[in-house]
Order: C-alpha cells, then structure tokens, then sequence
C-alpha cells in the first residue's frame, strides 16, 4: 500500500487537468476552423471610383483596391458589390463596410488561432504526462522502500 | 561669334521656355469632390492581412501631358491611417511605431521621371517615414484628362490626372521597431497610393 502525499496529490491533479484541459483545447483546435472557415470567400475591398469612370471613359465605376484579395468571413450579402471580376473574384464595398461599422474576419486569422491552439494543446498534455510520470515514479519508490 | 553665342542662348531659352510652357502644375484635391484619393499600406502576416488606409492625401505635381515629363510630391497624414481596429490604429501612431506626433506625415518625392510607356512611368524618388528619408524606385501610372465636358461630368474644374502608384517598404529602413509587434505586424509593407490632382 502506497503513502500519498499532498504534493503527489497537487501533481496528479493538475496533470489530469492539464490533460482534460489540452484534449478539449486540441479538439476544439482541429474542429473548428474548418467549420468556420468553410464558407469563406474570396474578396477583394474596394473604393468605388466613379470619377474615373466619367474621366476615362472607363465604361463603369473604377474600383481602387484596398490591399490584396483575402478570404473573408462574411455574412452580410449586402456588403458584396453586384459584379465580380477574374476567375469569380468578389468585391467589397468598403463604404459599406464603413457605414455599418463592420471588420471582417479573414480565414487566416481563425486558422492561425486553431494552429496556435493545437500547439498549445500539445504543451498541456506533455506537461500533463511529464506530471504523471513523476507521481507514478514517485509511487514505486515509496512501493520499494516499503 | 558673339553674335552667334547670344543667338543660341536665345534660341535655347525660347525652346527651354517653350517646353515649360506644356507643363502644367497639378494639385491633389480634396474631399470635396466625388473622387477618392487613397494611401494604403498593407501588412501580410500568418496572423492577419490588414490594410491601414486614409484619404489625407496632400500634394502637387508639374507635368507635361505631351512631352511626357513631370515631377511631384505626395503628403500623406499620418494620423487619418485607420486600420479598422481603434486599439491598433492608438499603438500604430505611437511613439514606439510611427511616432505620428513627431512625424505626422509620410511623404514621397520624385527625382527622375522616365516615361515608359502608355500611361506608365519609371520614377526614382524619395520616401520620408518615421523622419528618415530614404530612396524609392517605383512605376507610377499617370492618367491625363484635359479640362472639357468629362472632367467637369466628374467635378473638376481644370486638367486632371490620376496619380497611381504601389511599392514595398521595410519599415526597419525606416527605423520602426517591427520585433516590438511579435508577428503581428510585417516588417515588409506595401504602400499604394492613388490621387486625383488638378491644374487650374
């Protein structure tokens, strides 16, 4: 029969908690982006520049762009421009975005949280077993002493 | 042969004065008018793409739409950059990052201009950021409407052109401390600017 100690106790504890902690922290790291992301599109903001087009002729509204395409995380439909450009390529409408007061989120962004999160994970639970291992190593040799 | 000194003098100030005459100067206008001038600088990390944009574009240009010849200077204020996020924009003016109190401005300067061709200009300059200065070479696109019914369709009251340009910038070049953002923020940024300008 094996003595059990406050610290052996703690350890164990927090080892088991760190382990439950990071298997929920992990899965909720490989399940949710995707689901979140899943929908992204593929979206370029954009000033509409009318003036341009009454200058040059351009024939409709230039649109100047802000920064690269990213995939964005968008529900609101209306944030979309009606025309779309190469290979589907959508457009929003930054004076909308403005006016509603809306920051979309960008894929990257959740993916980058799901890695990190993975990461994170992965650290809790070889902490966890590390605890473990000592407590369990600690056991035998209170075992062999007698 | 002093006669003939003073005669080449003259023919050479007249085609000198001649060629100045095409050249027009331009200035950026303001928001009043239905156009949208824009400087954006964007950041590409794992973590997120984020663009600072403002319209606070000042400056003016001398340029001759025949010769294809021109030079200018674009001001751009430092503390109307919005990056979509309050906090962000707060630590993006600071003295630790641009130091916008100290250096409210951003300002791109040309030395030579090149035409190239079409609309499109080979143009070495000067980038002023963070108070250091340093050299740029970028293409620019310069769009020319003389003043008649499109440019007053459009609002404007003269010549316009539409000054288009996009380059890397390493903001370590221009001494901001990029660590400081730990991933968050690139150390290579993109810097596009996009303004209308008018000669009266």
């Amino acid at each position: 029969m094996t003595r059990r100690g406050f610290v052996p106790r703690l350890v164990r504890g927090l080892s088991l908690t760190a382990w439950f902690v990071g298997a929920i922290v992990l899965f909720a790291g490989v399940v949710v982006p995707p689901i979140l992301t899943r929908d992204a599109v593929l979206a370029q903001r954009v000033i509409v520049d009318k003036a341009a087009a009454d200058l040059f002729g351009d024939g409709e509204p230039a649109l100047t762009p802000i920064g690269s395409p990213q995939r964005y995380l968008i529900r609101d439909n209306r944030a979309f421009l009606p025309r779309t450009g190469p290979d589907g390529l959508r457009y929003l409408d930054e004076a909308y975005l403005q006016r509603t007061g809306e920051y979309p989120w960008q894929a990257q962004t959740v993916t980058w949280a799901g890695r990190t999160a993975v990461q994170g994970a992965g650290i809790l639970l070889v902490l966890g077993g590390l605890g473990l291992v000592f407590v369990r190593r600690g056991d035998r040799a209170t075992i062999a002493r007698g | 042969m002093k006669q003939t000194s003073v005669f080449a003098f003259a023919l050479a100030t007249g085609l000198m004065t001649s060629a100045l005459a095409q050249t027009k100067t331009f200035t950026i206008v303001g928001e009043q008018l239905q156009m949208r001038n824009l400087a954006a600088v964007e950041s590409v990390t794992d973590f997120e793409t984020f663009t600072g944009k403002t319209t606070g574009v000042t400056g003016s240009f001398k340029f001759d739409a025949t010769k294809k010849l021109g030079s200018g200077t674009i001001v751009v204020d430092v503390k109307g950059i919005d990056t979509g996020i309050p906090l962000r924009n707060e630590h993006m003016l600071s003295p630790t990052w641009l130091n916008a109190a100290r250096n409210p401005t951003i300002t791109f300067t040309s030395r030579t201009v090149k035409h190239l061709s079409g609309d499109n200009y080979r143009v070495i300059g000067t980038l002023t950021l963070n108070g250091k200065t340093r050299p740029v070479t970028t293409n620019v696109r310069v769009r020319y409407r003389a003043a008649g019914p499109a440019s007053k369709e459009a609002g404007f009251n003269g010549d316009v052109i539409l000054v288009s340009t996009s380059f890397p910038v390493k903001l370590t070049d221009f001494g901001v401390n990029v660590a400081q953002g730990r991933g968050k923020v690139a150390n290579e940024v993109t810097l596009s600017l996009n303004a209308y300008a008018v000669a009266k």
